[in-house]
């Protein structure tokens, strides 16, 4: 093998990373333009915002189920914490006036969505209870928790900051996908750069590798975990602020989402494979699917057969590209 | 009669074959020799069907055939057998060698006339007889390779292609599969094989192809050839040295100390290893060979007794600890237990050294300093002769004795004062052995202690200062420098006299 094979192999893994995360890119770009097209309404202010809005949570979703199926595992718990932290964190508010309630409510949230997590993690790292199976138990033990807590009620009363916060905008990005973007930034660096996200990698090709080269396998499973609880219970925060209210039942089927956004980007469930930046791709493709055939008229039924078709459709070509290597 | 005429297989920008020409008669057994990544395996996936050709064409009876998938070769009589063992370890033996083509009746499965079938196939072979009832994840290596060897024959192939049957075998059970060999051979059978050993070639070879960098630069008769001929034609040069001549003898200050230690598997032994000494280590299959290496590298708990590293007391809970103190631990499986086979070359390389605590690669608040972790790769894969050498390939797309370059360049960047390496030149071609017989001279020289785990006796006697050999769990002879030779080796391992004491051995 000479040096100039080697520097063309190095060529040809560059222009494969580029195309391999700008494929999605370009269906993308593609549907914008076509949406743009058959419905002009679509590249309105007041439709972008809304688009942005919609996606904002499964955004943050996404950012924590890319770890935790990098790590070969999978979190269907998140939509369940989303509306389990959502009531916790509406019904803290109401315990003490102004903004001494709103930070009693989001710290209330975040330990929720943050503790369901470690369990998660302790259950799936420590027994051999699989991590599908463990956050299976748990999306139905906090749904019916949050039922349990609420009555089955919706909680409507909340401070007026909170709705202020979700509904305002900054230029045509709405504040709670702003949320989103700095976590997905801080996401992707902590994947791509630290030593946590490499061993995130480690573990999800091959955890006795990783264990034999010294990483502590079960821990950092902890870890992935009990980081996508914490962004679930940022998701069931934003949620509410947004909608102006807290469901029980407001985050379900929100983990099949984030799962299909990572999927869509190129997270591969055997583990090893994904990252932040292409997830997002993933979640802004389904937006603008919604979105875009929302504007053209096609029925919601019909929208739910055609994200199948795509998640199924990704994985199909994705399973032709040829892939970088971390 | 089969064969290939200008055949060529690329993969990107490498030519894992280049306009290969070669023809096997029948009843013959061939060997196919070469260094790592010389396309020898992608020859075999070729004529099994496993692998399209990118041009040319197989020959079968003078007939140009393609197989478009092993099937298809396996209806045409031709049996593959993988480097890499592919039964599934749930399943029972006779599951495995049925699976896919069961004989049914009705589409229920006929089990007795099925398990009759492959007992009566054990006895026309005369082969070792593993229990095919169990599920073969409970059989040995050994016991593996006659279930893969069944699960071909009841396909009723007229030649079969058999890539490095013998890499994950002790000596005493190699000799079994080569006179499987020669007995397919005698009863009417082509046989092909890949094998880095050329003993072996030399013991059951009729004829020879050796590959380098995809061209055929050999094919003889047997009768014709020698050891150093294969080797220049394999190497493109000749090899001076293949067990290196060491620079500096082990030091006085002890290293590892062990005093009545043992674990599961291991009756209690007391050992003083020194700094800059090579331990080999020898026994069969379940002897405690490998649970001692284990039981140093913090997989197997010790379970009483005392350990000493540099002085330090020390009994490792698990292999980040025995990192942590100095010892690594280097398994003999890399593709199950050491590589990530989808992330590269890099990551792999630098994965213990990130890992470790205090890592030079890793900054403040936990974050890569991924510069530096390009320029220590760059450098680890030029010294461990690693090819093809662009870090950013994955693991999985070197060949094998490349990829175990790449698990041992780990060691290279991450310097831990003792090294447990478990079989590493399984697999590995005669010349990236010689390299690595030198890198681990070069650790002992710079003060390193290395434990060398090894099946195969010749490369420990060429290596070790000292040999010590398992039987049983117990250790029961140590060998100073020169004192073993092949044949004590082999009884001692084996239990006095040497030959079938086999089976109940095994664990
Ligand atoms: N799936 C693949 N993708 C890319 N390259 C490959 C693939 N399979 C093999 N290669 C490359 O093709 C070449 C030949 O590989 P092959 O496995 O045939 O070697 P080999 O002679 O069997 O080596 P070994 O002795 O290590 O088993 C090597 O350079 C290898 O890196
Ligand atoms: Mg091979």
């Amino acid at each position: 093998m000479n040096t100039q094979v080697s520097e063309r192999a190095g060529f040809r893994s560059g222009l494969i990373a580029f195309l391999n995360s700008s494929l999605v890119a370009a269906v993308l770009i593609l549907l914008v333009i076509a949406f743009s097209l058959a419905a002009p309404a679509f590249m309105s202010t007041n439709n972008v915002q809304t688009l942005l809005a919609s996606v904002a949570v499964i955004a943050v979703l996404s950012v924590g189920q890319t770890f935790v199926i990098i790590t070969a595992g999978i979190d269907l718990s998140q939509g369940a914490v989303v509306g389990l932290t959502g009531v916790m964190g509406a019904g803290a508010m109401g315990l003490a006036p102004g903004s001494g309630g709103i930070v009693l409510g989001i710290v209330v949230a975040l330990i929720t969505g943050t503790a369901v997590g470690l369990l998660n993690g302790v259950l799936t790292a420590y027994t051999r209870v699989p991590a599908f199976i463990v956050t299976l138990g748990t999306l139905s033990i906090m749904g019916g928790a949050a039922l349990l807590v609420t009555g089955g009620e919706p909680i409507y009363m909340l401070p007026a900051a909170v709705n202020s916060f979700g509904t305002n905008s900054v230029g045509v990005f709405p504040n709670i996908i702003l949320v989103s973007i700095v976590l997905a930034v801080m996401g992707h660096v902590l994947l791509g750069r630290t030593r946590f996200g490499r061993s995130v990698y480690a573990i999800g090709s091959n955890p006795r590798a990783a264990a034999l080269s010294g990483l502590p396998v079960r821990r950092n499973i902890v870890t992935v975990f009990t980081l996508s609880g914490f962004l679930s219970a940022v998701g069931g925060l934003l949620l509410t602020s947004y909608v102006n209210s807290a469901l029980p039942t407001a985050g379900q089927n929100y983990e099949l989402d984030s799962i299909a956004a990572v999927v869509i980007g190129g997270g591969s469930l055997f583990g090893g494979q994904g990252t932040v930046w292409s997830s997002m791709l993933g979640v802004l493709l389904i937006g603008v699917l919604n979105n875009g055939t929302d504007l053209v008229g096609v029925s919601s039924y019909s929208q739910t057969i055609i994200l199948g078709c795509v998640v199924i459709g990704a994985v199909f070509v994705d399973s032709f590209r040829k892939r970088v290597a971390v | 009669m089969i064969g290939v005429r200008d055949l060529s297989v690329r993969f990107g920008p490498i030519n894992a074959l280049d306009s290969v020409g070669i023809d096997i008669r029948p009843g013959t057994i061939h060997a196919l020799a070469g260094e790592n990544g010389s396309g020898k395996s992608t020859l075999l996936k070729v004529l099994g069907g496993a692998q399209a050709p990118s041009a040319g064409t197989v020959v079968l009876d003078g007939q140009p055939v393609s197989f478009p998938d092993p099937a298809r070769a396996a209806a045409a009589g031709v049996g593959l057998i993988f480097q890499e063992l592919s039964l599934f370890p749930h399943l029972s033996g006779y599951s495995n060698i049925f699976i896919g083509h069961e004989p049914s009746r009705l589409g229920f499965l006929q089990f007795k006339q099925l398990n009759r079938q492959a007992d009566k196939l054990v006895e026309e072979m005369g082969l070792p007889r593993p229990d095919l009832r169990l599920p073969v994840s409970e059989l040995s290596v050994a016991e593996q390779q006659v279930v893969e060897i069944l699960k071909c024959l009841c396909r009723q192939p007229k030649i079969i292609l058999f890539d490095e049957p013998t890499a994950s075998l002790t000596q005493r059970e190699i000799k079994p599969v080569l006179s499987i060999m020669k007995r397919l051979r005698d009863q009417g059978y082509t046989v092909v094989f890949v094998s880095h050993y050329l003993e072996e070639v030399f013991e059951v070879a009729d004829r020879i192809t050796v590959l380098r960098d995809g061209k055929v630069t050999l094919d003889d008769d047997m009768a014709h050839i020698y050891r150093e001929k294969i080797l220049s034609a394999m190497l493109g040069r000749a090899l001076d040295e293949f067990y290196p001549s060491r620079r500096a003898g082990p030091l006085a200050e002890p290293c590892l100390e062990l005093e009545n230690a043992h674990a599961d598997g291991i009756e209690p032994l007391s050992l003083k290893v020194r700094k800059g000494e090579i331990l080999g280590v020898a026994g069969a299959v379940g002897s405690g060979s490998r649970a001692f290496g284990e039981m140093l590298g913090g997989l197997r708990p010790m379970r009483g007794g005392a350990m000493r590293l540099e002085g330090r007391a020390a009994a490792f809970r698990n292999p980040a600890r025995a990192l942590q103190a100095g010892v690594a631990y280097v398994p003999e499986d890399r593709r199950v237990d050491a590589l990530l086979l989808d992330l590269s070359i890099a990551t792999n390389m630098s994965l213990p050294l990130v890992a470790a605590p205090k890592s030079r690669l890793v900054g403040a608040g936990g974050f890569l300093r991924l510069g530096q972790e390009r320029m220590l790769v760059d450098e680890a894969v030029q010294h461990s002769n690693v090819k093809p050498s662009n870090p950013r390939l994955p693991a999985r797309a070197l060949s094998g004795g490349n990829q175990q370059k790449v698990v041992l360049g780990r060691w290279f960047l991450h310097d831990r004062p003792c090294l447990v390496l478990n079989n590493p030149t399984k697999g590995v071609d005669v010349g990236s052995k010689a390299e690595i017989y030198r890198q681990i001279a070069d650790l002992a020289d710079s003060g390193h202690t290395i434990i060398l785990i090894s099946n195969y006796n010749p490369e420990l006697i060429g290596t070790a200062d000292r040999i010590i050999a398992f039987r049983e769990g117990r250790l029961v002879a140590t060998f100073e420098k020169g004192e073993a030779t092949e044949d004590a080796l082999l009884a001692t391992t084996m239990g006095g006299d040497g030959s079938a004491s086999g089976a109940q051995e095994m664990p």
